[in-house]
């Protein structure tokens, strides 16, 4: 085949319409994600609406120099809320489903001491599937049951290869665990930060 | 009969994708535990497949017939990207319910079943009336499979607590697929009566007509 009959041919249309077709989506795309890129500020927002239902004032905690690495999670970011004195922490909980899970977590406080969990909000599961979801309910059961100085969390132990029987909700099982050791995770930064063991 | 009400009859009732074709299994068992979930993913849905049949529809002169294929893929993947952009913007809570179920429409064969067997036969306007009229079919029987899943797995529809009751199979997709597989029953029961009663008023008819020419 010599080059003029390749630029004739239907092999050169297919390659070109093919290439076209992908060059207009990318740069369709590009320039929608221009207009409807959603920013950390914005996923910030949503997050305190999870948890408070309404905007509130916050002030970034400042995390060099303060322990944020734990045996089964890490702090990623902490803010305490103005309004009431809690504490609002993102973490990254290990032994997740397909990976670690991202949760917020907020810390309600009485002054200094550590009154429990006011709620958890997952932000982000990579390896959770549609079906094996952790409900909100079981995310409302976990606040309530949290208790500082229990590692205990949500039927689930540090380690454990059995899930408790509160929370066996098909795939979410070992999320469910990371998500425990968010809210282990957050109290413990909490208490470390206040200066106290939180009680 | 007008051409554009047959393509819409035919999307919405007699070629229904999801309860006479059986196409669009995957997201179907997964959502319809939520009337709102299934709702969110039917309109979702009407606007890619709508859009998706427009855009192929337009450009069949154009792509060869040897890519054809790809290129629909990477048409519908980039509006499945854009309704994925548009939802996390505009609507966070439905994008959150709906989770890898919103990407999954990239290989939805409703989509691409009416690309390869509708929209590179027809103009841009039927194309059109047909992709909202399957999207309306496959959103109708989601919504209402819905409704009756999330009533009997929660005793609520659309997230409000009707009354306390609940048999827990019907929140999972164990449970769903029991009212899919009822619903597909029932349906199709419904059009093989239509279908029958039919037939008899048009045999009826053309019996009138022989009499009538015999006496004649």
């Amino acid at each position: 085949m010599t080059v003029k009959q390749f630029f004739k041919s239907t092999a050169f249309k297919c390659i070109v319409t093919l290439l076209a077709i992908l060059l207009i989506c990318g740069v369709f795309l590009t320039v929608m994600y221009g207009f409807l890129e959603v920013s950390d500020e914005e996923r910030f927002e949503r997050a305190i609406n999870k948890i408070y239902g309404k905007s509130v004032t916050t002030e970034a905690v400042v995390l060099d120099g303060k322990q944020t690495e734990f045996e089964y999670s890490s702090v990623l970011e902490a803010y305490k809320v103005i309004d009431d004195g809690n504490y609002l922490v993102k973490l990254s909980g290990k032994e997740g489903f397909g990976g670690n899970v991202e949760c917020w977590v907020a810390v309600e406080m009485d002054g200094n001491s550590i009154e429990g969990i006011m709620k958890v909000a997952v932000d982000n599961a990579p390896g959770e599937s549609y079906i094996g979801k952790v409900s909100q309910d079981a995310l409302n059961s976990l606040a309530e049951k949290a208790e500082y100085g229990s590692e205990v969390m949500g039927g689930y132990t540090h380690g454990s290869k059995q899930p408790g029987s509160d929370y066996i909700a098909t795939g979410a099982s070992y999320s469910m665990r990371a998500i425990s050791n968010c809210v282990n995770g957050a109290m413990e930064f909490v208490a470390k930060l206040t200066g106290g063991n939180g009680q | 009969m007008n051409k554009y009400k047959r393509i819409t009859l035919d999307g919405l009732i007699f070629q229904n994708p999801t309860l006479m074709l059986v196409l669009g299994t995957c997201p179907t068992l997964g959502l319809i535990s939520s009337a709102s979930s299934a709702a969110g993913m039917g309109l979702t849905v009407v606007l890619i497949l709508t859009l998706s049949n427009m855009i192929i529809s337009a450009l069949k002169k154009v792509i060869p017939n040897e890519v054809r294929i790809p290129c629909y893929i990477v048409v519908i993947a980039t509006l499945v990207t854009f309704a994925r952009m548009l939802l996390e913007k505009f609507v966070p809570d439905l994008y959150d319910s709906l989770g890898g179920f919103l990407a999954l429409i990239v290989v939805n064969c409703i989509i691409l079943g009416r690309a390869e067997a509708f929209a590179n036969k027809h103009t841009v306007l039927e194309s059109a009336v047909d992709g909202i009229a399957n999207g309306l079919g496959f959103t109708c029987a989601l919504t209402v499979m819905g409704i009756v899943c999330e009533f009997l797995g929660s005793g609520s529809i659309f997230g409000l607590h009707i009354m306390n009751f609940s048999i827990g199979i019907f929140a999972t997709p164990a449970g769903s697929f029991i009212i899919y597989g009822l619903s597909i029953a029932l349906f199709v029961y419904i059009i093989n009566l239509f279908e029958q009663n039919k037939r008899v008023k048009v045999n009826k008819l053309a019996r009138e007509n022989l009499l009538d020419k015999e006496a004649a």
